[in-house]
């Protein structure tokens, strides 16, 4: 039996600091984030361990360009030499999370300003510097000021510093990389301290600025915060008036087992307006975790179905990945999810009864994005479904608003062409009919009678026959003749509006049909595709005398009443054949030239004919 | 004779420009409105429907007969979830034959669209009807390039599943020549080249062929085609005699089908039976009656495909071993030969060209 050998991994140590540095981190900007934020920590750490002091925390960002150095300083708490060694290089020894748990219990409130966790912050450093110098005086009574510096490789040197004139707190001296030498210009390091720090509260201070360059306050913590939220909207986003703006607070959720969980949350949410189209797809936030900024554009955090919302969130129970560019999808990422989604409801619930002007905005410029999510998402569907609006001839109604005017039934069209005269109809019996060409809507409103039991829907395309009285047909027969003689199936029925004639039903295929027949006739397709296209028409089972469609004509209308009263010569065919081609053309027919022509020869030859008698 | 070739979308951007040189804001929407959908296509989302319906509507509003053809067509492709189904393929082209539309650059797409409806449908009945339109649309349709190649592709997968295996070299050969920069179509072409081979008995070209076809989609990142060579692969390898290296190429396509839950291609599933044709011993004989009785049931809505696979499990049953035959009947697997025929020749009376179906029947029965 051979004897076990226990051995130790070999770290190639400079392969490892570039691998972290250079692949953990996706931009360069990130290295000035990590240590602002460390900074910032530093400044923390001192507000609560040296409370004798008058101590005002700052930041500072230099730049010694012939050098070609970065220099940020802080005036926070400074490391000893043991602190330097045994945070400072020792890969994944996170100073801050060690603090963190110290100050859990004696100070909460003040270790839940603490940014930093993994220990990896520092190593972002070498994204940019060849070479990085820290000088540190910590505020610990007989401390002595520290010099550690690394090129980046397996060696560091530490080192007293005899300087007098070091002052507690750090400062980190970067001399930048060829590839990052853009951070060295003022502007860039404005950007970027801007975009990562703005909301810290410790000033920030870039060059030879006299005033801190973050604004060091969140918007929705502002003393007006509804102006700083809408001008952080138009800053950062680039939306000039958005249409609803929904802060974030505290939420407490329902964990199951009869436990609830609160989250704390801040920020907003807003609605952008619409774009073209009106479908322009949003749904993103922009993360914060105290006040950090982490990553822009979060697509999973919002609820799946809120596309038409943007919004910034800040919450510390998120959790950021090790490079603490985007946040890790645990447990709590969903927990904290199922918050925002419930205040986004309520929000949303809330302008639509204080607000309904606001909210009709918020449905007319997203309206395609909310109904299509409502109907892939059961729970969303219940919470606009008394909300969503539809066009109706009097303008935008939501649904209960509608169901007052109509009782219980909802009259709809779901095509396009042919679908006038319904809607004529319709309104002529006071019915306003909802357009519902998109099949999406067709399927809202299913789904809504299928949840209001006491809803019916009538479908217009093909029920509209309902809205038809019928009416003894004697006095009207001469006209009936006409028709049958030029085989047109026509009875008498009233409708209102009473102007108009007559109307014209064909069944679901009659118009493919019939334009597929008059081509193949008349020679319009292919001939190799003719014989395709008519064995498949062909094989469609509808029966000649309903392709024919059925004429309605009103007994209501005076111009009917008329054309039956007078005796059958071509000036009446020539009404009759004009109101038989107007019902088409209502429907929705194409009209072909033989049709127009046909129908206009003989109503100017019966205009003549009166003209001439007139004349006589 | 080849085709009038346009670039489909040279309109779309000169139509752009001109409305944009005009400052005709209505129709810079018409673009901005079909980006947005092309942009989102993917998701498939039904607010999509949605944009196409407001692109129709002020396509006609603005009388922009292009535009409206070119969201009609996607209008039809959404409702069908990019599917081709025979009625909405005959519907939109015989709307597309309007006078309106005439010179529509994306005509091309259409006339493919119906082509390939067809075949897909009843290549055996309507075999001279999708040759002739074949070549009426390379004839009097300006196309682009791929649509051509897809049209030889069309042309070809015909030849092939009427066993016009001698007549199926030439299109492939002009196919290659238009497809140069498309992997998917590339990779279709050689599969089609080894299987003509393999038809032919001609198994180490055919397997050259497949290898390069198997290098290209795999290359072109093409799962499908993937898949689908790997099967083939399998066969000749099978055929061939290098049972370990057929078994090795089946279980990598296998696997990768489950992992990928793509859905094959008939001519996959040709492959899987086939593959078994060679395998030595009665499992494999088991496998073949297996396979082809599967497929059976994968092929009920497409009536060439079900007869077809028909005469194939007849041809199995003819040519296993009289105990595995009659053990697989045993099991319940399948009918006996006489009935097989029966069914096949009352399914042929069914089709649209019930005597193309009794020809072939017959031809099959005296071979």
């Amino acid at each position: 039996m051979s004897d076990e050998k226990k051995k130790q991994f070999q770290i190639h140590l400079p392969g490892l600091l570039k691998v972290l540095a250079e692949s953990l981190y996706s931009s360069k900007k990130v290295g000035i984030r990590e240590l602002i934020q460390n900074a910032h920590d530093s400044c923390v750490r001192r507000q609560v361990e040296d409370k004798r002091s008058n101590f005002k925390p700052q930041i500072e960002i230099e730049f010694d360009l012939r050098e070609r150095k970065i220099i940020i300083i802080d005036n926070g708490s400074g490391l000893t030499e043991d602190e330097v060694t045994e945070y400072l290089s020792t890969i994944g020894r996170s100073y801050t999370r060690q603090l963190g748990e110290n100050l859990a219990f004696l100070s909460p409130d003040e270790a839940s300003k603490l940014v930093g966790q993994f220990g990896l912050g520092f190593l972002s450093a070498f994204l940019i510097a060849e070479e990085v110098t820290l000088t540190t005086l910590s505020y610990k009574p007989d401390s002595k000021p520290v010099r550690w510096r690394s090129k980046g490789d397996v060696h560091y040197n530490v080192s007293e510093v005899a300087d007098e004139d070091v002052y507690v707190g750090t400062k980190v001296e970067l001399t930048v990389k060829p590839e990052a030498r853009f951070l060295l210009n003022e502007r860039v390091m404005v950007d970027t301290v801007r975009s990562y720090a703005d909301f810290l509260d410790i000033p920030v201070y870039v060059g030879d600025n006299d005033t801190p360059i973050n604004s060091m306050q969140a918007p929705w913590r502002s003393v007006d915060p509804e102006i700083a939220m809408k001008d952080y909207v138009h800053r950062v986003f680039g939306h000039m008036s958005p249409l609803a703006i929904i802060p974030l607070n505290d939420q407490e959720i329902d964990i199951g087992n009869n436990d609830t969980i609160t989250i704390p949350l801040e920020g907003f949410l807003f609605v952008p307006p619409g774009s073209v189209a009106s479908i322009q797809e949003y749904g993103t936030v922009n993360i914060y975790i105290r006040r950090m900024f982490i990553t822009e554009k979060h697509p999973r955090l919002l609820p799946s179905w809120a596309k038409f919302v943007l919004g910034v969130v800040d919450c510390p129970y998120l959790q950021p990945t090790a490079s603490r560019e985007d946040i890790q999808q645990d447990d709590m990422f969903f927990k904290v999810q199922k918050a925002i989604e419930e205040q986004l409801l309520s929000g949303l619930k809330k302008l639509a009864k204080t607000d309904p002007t606001a909210w009709k905005k918020v449905v007319r410029n997203h309206r395609n994005l909310i109904i299509s999510w409502a109907i892939k998402e059961e729970s969303f569907f219940k919470e606009v479904a008394d909300i969503i609006t539809f066009q109706t001839p009097q303008g935008q109604k939501t649904l209960p608003e509608y169901l007052e005017d109509t009782g219980d039934k909802i009259y709809y069209i779901t095509r396009e062409l042919g679908s006038k005269q319904d809607q004529l109809l319709g309104e002529g019996y006071g019915v306003p009919v909802i357009d519902a060409a998109w099949g999406v809507e067709r399927i809202f409103l299913e789904n809504y009678a299928h949840k209001n039991r006491q809803v019916k829907l009538v479908q217009m395309d093909s029920e509209s026959n309902q809205l038809l009285q019928p009416v003894p047909e004697d006095d009207f027969a001469s006209i009936l003749a006409y028709y049958r003689s030029q085989r047109i199936k026509a009875r008498m029925v009233s409708f209102k509006p009473s102007d108009l004639p007559a109307i014209i039903n064909y069944p679901r295929d009659a118009e493919f049909i019939k334009e597929t027949r008059d081509a193949l006739d008349k020679g319009d397709l292919p001939a190799p595709f003719a014989g395709l296209v008519g064995d498949y028409v062909n094989s469609m089972d509808v029966s000649e005398d309903m392709l024919a469609g059925t004429l309605h004509l009103n007994a209501s209308s005076p111009l009917v009443k008329h054309l039956a009263n007078l005796p059958e010569n071509k000036d009446r065919n020539a009404g009759l054949e004009l109101v038989y081609q107007m019902a088409r053309l209502l429907n929705g027919r194409m009209l072909d030239t033989d049709d127009i022509t046909h129908a206009f020869k003989m109503a100017a030859a019966s205009i003549l004919d009166l003209v001439d008698r007139d004349n006589n | 004779m080849t085709p009038n070739f346009i670039d489909p979308w040279a309109w779309y951007q000169r139509a752009y420009i001109t409305a944009l040189l005009k400052g005709d804001e209505r129709k810079q929407r018409l673009r901005e409105i079909f980006d947005i959908f092309a942009n989102n296509h993917d998701d498939n989302d039904p607010y999509l429907a949605k944009v196409l319906i407001d692109g129709v509507r002020l396509a006609r509003e603005v009388n922009e007969p292009y535009w409206e053809l070119l969201f009609l067509f996607w209008q039809y492709r959404i409702d069908h979830n990019n599917a081709k189904p025979l009625d909405a393929t005959t519907r939109l082209f015989v709307l597309s034959n309007n006078k309106r539309y005439k010179g529509c650059p994306i005509l091309g797409f259409i006339y493919l669209d119906m082509v390939e409806a067809y075949l897909l449908y009843d290549p055996l009945s309507y075999a001279r009807n999708i040759k002739d339109a074949i070549d009426y649309t390379v004839a009097n349709i300006p196309m682009s390039k791929t649509t051509y190649a897809n049209l030889l592709l069309a042309k070809v997968r015909m030849l092939y599943d009427l066993d016009e295996f001698e007549a199926i070299h030439k299109p492939v050969k002009t196919m290659l020549k238009y497809c140069q920069d498309n992997g998917s179509l590339l990779a279709v072409a050689y599969l089609y080249m080894a299987a003509t081979d393999y038809q032919f008995g001609a198994y180490e070209s055919a397997l050259d062929n497949i290898q390069i076809a198997r290098d290209i989609a795999e290359h072109a990142d093409d799962t499908k085609n993937h898949i689908t060579v790997l099967l083939w692969e399998s066969v000749i390898q099978a055929a061939l005699g290098n049972h370990l290296e057929a078994a090795s190429k089946r279980q990598t396509a296998m696997m990768r089908q489950r992992a990928s839950q793509i859905a094959l291609y008939y001519i996959s599933f040709e492959a899987d039976a086939e593959y078994w044709r060679h395998t030595m011993g009665w499992v494999g004989q088991v496998r073949r009656l297996d396979a082809l009785n599967a497929l059976l049931d994968k092929t009920q809505d497409l009536p060439y495909c079900e007869f077809d696979t028909r005469l194939n499990l007849i041809k199995a049953e003819r040519e296993v071993h009289q105990f595995v035959w009659w053990f697989y009947r045993l099991l319940g697997g399948i009918p006996s030969v006489t009935r097989q025929i029966a069914i096949a020749q009352d399914r042929a009376t069914q089709r649209f060209n019930p005597d193309a179906y009794q020809k072939r029947l017959t031809q099959f029965i005296q071979d």
